[in-house]
């Protein structure tokens, strides 16, 4: 199974949380800003190439995990994504999750700075916004994971061991 | 293979140069008002319609042709679309994506906004047709060039 995480740039926020989805990053703890900019093609996405999705890994399970940015329209890459799987008679084992809602303003300029030029800038914006955020994103990973899971509570601890009580808290919301 | 097609809006020069690649309008003379208002989805689309790929038809060699009006985001969506080919193990000659904005005047994007984007479409459609026959002969063209591009991927002789 393919999962497909996205946000502005894919370089960003989809990144860390198709990291957090493969065990590179934490769950439970904060990040570093060094811990982020080690990531491969962290803060690398310039506006040319906006919208090649990026293979992150493999995780326990064998699924993919692909990262992808959709600029700064969104609405247009997502009815297009859509569009663009029915036309092509893609079968639906794929998982395609928003990043979006997890974008805070300073990544929002953040990323926007570094992928129309100044990336230095751009990474202090977004390496603080997304340790800001860090909750956000990993609530996102959960999310995810809850939807590849047939059984929530035995399936998930076999997967990555994290506190089980959260996976509860989140799915009151 | 699925000849992809895309424009500002989806509603004028994409709607043109698909048309003219399966053969719904003569090349060799300038259209009529009539003509071009009866292409499929001509003058059609508006905001809610931007991102939708639309099948238009099939043209002789078995290629399938779309359009699709995708604003601003021409170059992000030929990224994404050939990486989502690669993502999904599709081999990449299953798309052919063509850009028909440089070949869209002043005409065209003033009309094309009054009418699709302000919804004036007495005043808009006008200045659109005559921007669009403006740019009829260059549209030929391109598809002209498209066509032998593809030549090699036809399986149908």
């Amino acid at each position: 199974m393919k999962i497909i995480y996205y946000c502005h740039t894919g370089a960003h926020t989809a990144l860390v949380a198709a990291a957090v989805h493969l065990g590179i990053l934490p769950f439970d703890r904060t990040v570093s800003s060094k811990q982020l900019c080690a990531l491969p093609f962290y803060n690398k996405i310039k506006i040319k190439q906006l919208g090649t999705p990026l293979y992150i890994g493999q995780d326990v399970q064998g699924n993919h995990v692909y990262s992808l940015g959709v600029g700064y329209e969104p609405e247009i890459p997502e009815t297009a994504i859509k569009s663009f799987m029915e036309t092509m008679n893609i079968p639906n084992n794929y998982l395609l999750v928003s990043t979006l809602p997890a974008v805070n303003r300073y990544i929002l300029t953040g990323s926007f700075i570094s992928v129309t030029g100044m990336r230095w800038l751009g990474q202090q914006l977004t390496t603080f916004g997304i340790r800001k955020n860090y909750n956000n994103i990993t609530d996102i990973v959960v999310k995810s994971m809850q939807k590849l899971s047939k059984s929530r509570e035995i399936q998930l601890s076999k997967v990555i061991p994290f506190p089980l009580d959260r996976v509860n808290r989140i799915s009151r919301i | 293979m699925k000849i992809i097609y895309h424009c500002y809006g989806g509603s004028h020069s994409s709607v043109t140069a698909a048309s003219l690649h399966l053969g719904l309008i003569p090349e060799d003379k300038l259209p009529s008002n009539e003509e071009l208002s009866k292409l499929p989805y001509y003058d059609g689309q508006t905001k809610k319609d931007h991102g939708v790929l639309r099948f238009i038809g099939i043209d002789q060699y078995d290629n399938e042709v779309y359009i699709v009006g995708r604003r601003s985001q021409g170059r992000l969506l030929e990224n994404m679309f050939n990486g989502l080919l690669e993502v999904f193990d599709i081999p990449q000659n299953e798309i052919y994506m063509v850009n028909v904005m440089p070949y869209v005047n002043w005409h065209m994007v003033v009309g094309g906004f009054t009418s699709r984007a302000l919804g004036w479409i007495k005043i808009g459609r006008p200045i659109v047709m005559k921007g669009t026959k403006e740019a009829f002969l260059y549209i030929v063209s391109l598809v002209q060039k498209v066509k032998m591009l593809i030549a090699s991927n036809n399986k149908k002789r």
